[in-house]
């Protein structure tokens, strides 16, 4: 390149670069600018003042009719009044239901006796055919515009919950309401409004009263400011950004996939405006992260802690309460009790070649060593399972039923009844047919991941061979719900009401959550047995024999129940942890002023 | 050039087009169900079907490719799924400028960290600084860069508590003055761009090196220095300025993989830049939300790859376009 050109070339050069570089700077202010144009809000340092809980994602809608997500209920539930109050009486593992001047089992010892209560309930009375019940309300209750809260305002939020262009998710609470067994609810009967403080709701069916509590206790919406946003706009509807609620709480801010920041509401008097003046929800979406802040103070809130991280946190300097709740999510192994390939060729019902006998099933349950799994990673935090009845739920809980133990020599004898016998390469063999399967689970559970590997290699050790394999969570639990894999690894949380017909029904097809095809008639029977109980402790019975049952039939193998941990700065008072939330009472709780909080 | 770059740009309509109807059927065909979410007990069995219904989803894949068709055209992306039915624009809309900003950043730290290395070991070629530099280089350029990230923030914000290890701004930096918020925007942003630019200078540094190393064996340099000239200034005005010329073009080259690094850099640190909205949005299967992500990531791209191909013309006459 001769001299000239090298010039000639970088002048151009740097002309291309001086008429860049101003684009450029003057790109960067503007998008710095432009990130930074949230507008400043009043209010001095936030330290002392503010709650700050990590979660996990955004909420999807702070709106109680659609919102589906944990963080949209944990935020909306501030927000919103409610027609009830639920406790959870932690000695029989009963759910209780409180309005403003009645109980629905007054006997439970309560912490929460002399505290205001923020129900809108006055109080209730279930017809004595157990098909309707009759809500008094209170008449001073009023949405935070000063219009007062009405049984209008139920009604209308009900035929919200059960239109299917809206599809909320908690349809199902709609289930019991006349109608409801045509297919569709008749709304002008099912629910009625005599005056402002009446609420009638009519069922077609004699229901128990706890059921019809909960069933008809789902959070209203202010009827004067939805009831014209067509059904087709409202999960686009801008009142979905400024929810207009009563509860103790009113949203601040709602920076999207940032944080919600959520303000004491001076006006609330159901029960009270929230003790604390700021909560904010941050989005911090790595588990690392969350930690970290945890630890630094950053953050007072991080829930689902593993343990492994115990330690690090109890010893860090801004001082970390580890607490645990009820046992509500388990793991299991499941097995497909019956053929897939001949379910979804002629649709017949088989027993699957490896799982398909009890027996099998119990010497699975029996070689599997769940102890030094729960040693090896939950520790204290995991209790050995026997069915997928919490020992949380005490009332129906049945302790005579004692997990199986580890005995890999009672496994073999029993695979050997069966006929297994050790082939040449030492996996068993029955009929040409080794015992030699894949174990599936999904991706990104650590807990999972370390309970895999134990139990592949006890397997092994009594000749049976076990590939592991990972899947991405969508594609696993779509393969599962087609029940198009025969061994896998997952985990349920449970619900505080027991019905798990979804997960064991006989009929494969209603039963959508039945993965592993187990069929037993007095399983279905039981259940029905169980739900015609107009009082939930007269089931008692038939959940003992429920339990006993599949212990017996192993139709999964139940692996632990899991105490969820959640982590909490220390300054922080007042909390009450409870199966039903984290945040159960969180309007209760305190901040002690703290030097270690950032400015 | 002009007419090249008119050209290039009317190639690239075809191409971003094609690249989105690929996307269209290849996220319909792969497994999982955008309202996985709402099949679950407790949850009446007819919701997913009605929200399938809401979301378009149950008519016939080519219906629903006719009609995505047919609002695309009109400039709509549709909703997305997964983000309360937001329009898929406004959440980019949202996310866009986080993003831009971390890649403008990274870009700068990039080059002048590249740069500055790159001449250092050249200058001094073969010492033990240069050597010390290149094993340097290259360790950074193997480290994956989600782990560097996790070892950043368990250093920096952890153990020394200097910098914060998430999200933008600081609990409450709402009421802070305008200078001491975008203050409290920069602290925030130093992690990131220096684990996201670390990488890349690594590599530009190797660039610069050879480029510099094979200019200052020129003649011109040699004359420089006979004329006298201080050290200094025949290494910056008549060495660097050449040696840069080839480097100029990698700055096209490499938007793409900063926007792949903020992907997960954004997922790490707790922005709500493109990159989150990207992975959450695919393991969300937010069908209309992937689409519009591809459509303006894959915009850019081309962009990119265009301003690579003329900033070679520009610094090189040789090329002609």
């Amino acid at each position: 390149m001769s001299r000239e050109a090298v010039r000639s070339s970088f002048s151009r050069c740097r002309k291309a670069v001086e008429a860049l570089f101003p684009v450029l700077t003057a790109f960067f202010i503007v998008v710095l600018a432009g990130c930074s144009g949230q507008k400043p809000a009043a209010g001095g340092s936030a330290g002392d003042s503010t709650l700050v809980i990590a979660m996990l994602g955004d909420a999807n809608y702070l709106n109680p009719v659609i919102g589906a997500s944990v963080t949209s209920r944990n935020v909306y539930g501030l927000l919103y009044p409610g027609l009830l109050q639920s406790e959870f009486d932690t000695t029989s593992g009963l759910l209780n239901f409180v309005a403003l001047e009645r109980k629905l089992r007054e006997e439970a010892p309560q912490s929460q006796q002399d505290k205001p209560r923020g129900a809108l309930a006055r109080t209730w009375k279930m017809s004595d055919d157990n098909r309707s019940i009759t809500y008094t309300l209170r008449n001073d209750a009023r949405w935070n515009d000063g219009a007062p809260v009405t049984s209008h305002d139920f009604k209308f939020t009900y035929t919200l919950y059960g239109n299917p262009v809206i599809a909320s998710p908690r349809q199902q609470f709609l289930a019991e309401l006349v109608g409801a067994d045509k297919g569709e609810i008749d709304f002008d009967r099912a629910i009625q409004t005599p005056d402002d403080t009446t609420l009638v709701f009519n069922f077609y069916k004699r229901i128990p009263e706890s059921l019809a509590l909960f069933h008809t206790s789902l959070t209203p919406l202010p009827k004067h400011k939805w009831e014209n946003v067509p059904p087709r706009e409202f999960r686009h509807s801008p009142l979905n950004q400024k929810p207009l609620g009563a509860g103790p709480y009113v949203l601040q801010d709602w920076l999207k996939q940032q944080q919600i920041v959520l303000a004491s509401n001076p006006l609330c008097n159901l029960p009270k405006p929230g003790n604390i003046p700021r909560i904010m929800f941050r989005v911090v979406p790595d588990y690392t992260v969350r930690l970290a802040q945890l630890q630094t103070g950053a953050v007072d809130v991080v829930e689902n802690i593993r343990p492994e991280d115990f330690d690090g946190l109890e010893r860090s300097k801004t001082g970390v309460e580890i607490k645990a709740v009820g046992l509500r999510v388990y793991d299991y192994v499941g097995w497909s009790n019956i053929d897939q390939e001949a379910y979804h060729g002629d649709g017949t019902i088989q027993p699957h070649p490896l799982f398909g006998s009890a027996k099998v099933r119990r010497a699975l349950t029996l070689a599997v060593d769940r102890q030094s799994i729960l040693d090896g990673y939950l520790g204290e935090y995991g209790v050995i399972a026997s069915t997928d009845i919490s020992p949380s739920l005490k009332w129906a809980y049945n302790d005579k039923v004692i997990p199986y133990p580890y005995d890999p020599a009672e496994a073999v004898r029993l695979l050997e009844e069966e006929g297994w016998m050790p082939g040449p390469d030492g996996i068993r063999e029955k009929n040409g047919r080794k015992f030699s399967f894949v174990l599936y689970t999904n991706a990104g559970n650590a807990r999972r991941n370390f309970a895999s590997v134990i139990i592949q290699q006890n397997l092994r050790e009594i000749g049976i061979d076990c590939q592991l394999d990972v899947q991405e969570s969508n594609v696993f639990f779509e393969n599962l719900r087609l029940r198009r894999i025969d061994a896998w690894m997952a985990g349920w949380s449970i619900g505080l009401e027991i019905d798990p017909l979804d997960s064991w029904g006989s009929d494969l097809e209603k039963s959508r959550f039945n993965f592993t095809g187990y069929r037993n008639p007095r399983i279905d029977e039981l259940c029905e047995l169980a739900k015609s109980e107009l009082n939930l402790q007269d089931a008692r019975p038939y959940w003992m024999e429920y339990q006993e049952i599949l212990h017996r039939d192993q139709p999964t193998t139940f692996l632990y129940w899991i105490k969820e941990a959640q982590g909490f700065s220390r300054r922080i008072k007042g909390e009450e942890l409870n199966i039903l939330s984290t945040f159960y009472n969180i309007d209760d709780w305190t901040l002690s002023p703290s030097a270690s909080v950032a400015e | 050039m002009l007419i090249y770059i008119a050209r290039r740009l009317l190639v690239a309509i075809p191409l971003v087009f094609g690249v989105l109807t690929l996307t269209f059927f290849i996220i319909r065909l792969a497994p999982g169900d955008p309202a996985a979410l709402f099949i679950q007990p407790g949850i009446s069995p007819k919701v997913a079907d009605q929200i399938r219904e809401q979301y378009g989803l149950n008519d016939p894949l080519l219906i629903q490719y006719v009609k995505w068709l047919g609002s695309v055209l009109q400039g709509d992306f549709g909703r997305s799924f997964s983000r309360a039915q937001q329009p898929v624009f406004d959440v980019i809309a949202q996310a866009l400028p986080v993003t831009i900003t971390i890649a403008l950043l990274t870009l700068a730290a990039n080059f002048i960290l590249g740069i500055f290395i790159g001449v250092i070991s050249a200058v001094k070629q073969n010492s033990y600084l240069d050597r010390f530099l290149t094993v340097g280089a290259l360790f950074f350029y193997s480290m994956p860069e989600f782990w560097f990230a996790l070892m950043m923030i368990i250093v920096f914000a952890l153990k020394l508590q200097i910098f914060p290890a998430s999200g933008l701004n600081e609990v409450g930096a709402e009421s802070y003055g305008p200078f001491r918020f975008l203050l409290d925007r920069l602290w925030h942003l130093v992690l990131p761009v220096t684990v996201l630019s670390i990488n890349g200078a690594a590599g530009i540094a190797r660039y610069v090196r050879g480029s510099m190393l094979e200019v200052i064996r020129q003649d011109y340099i040699r004359t420089a220095r006979a004329k006298g000239l201080p050290e200094k200034v025949v290494i910056t005005r008549h060495a660097l300025r050449n040696a840069l010329l080839p480097v100029i073009t990698l700055m096209g080259g490499s938007l793409p993989f900063i926007f792949s690094g903020a992907l997960f850099i954004e997922v790490i640190f707790a922005f709500p830049g493109m990159g989150r909205v990207t992975v959450e949005a695919i393991f969300a299967r937010d069908y209309p939300l992937i689409i519009a992500n591809t459509f303006v990531s894959g915009t850019l791209i081309i962009i990119g790859n265009l301003v690579a191909d003329v900033l070679y013309a520009v610094v090189d006459p040789r090329i002609k376009l």
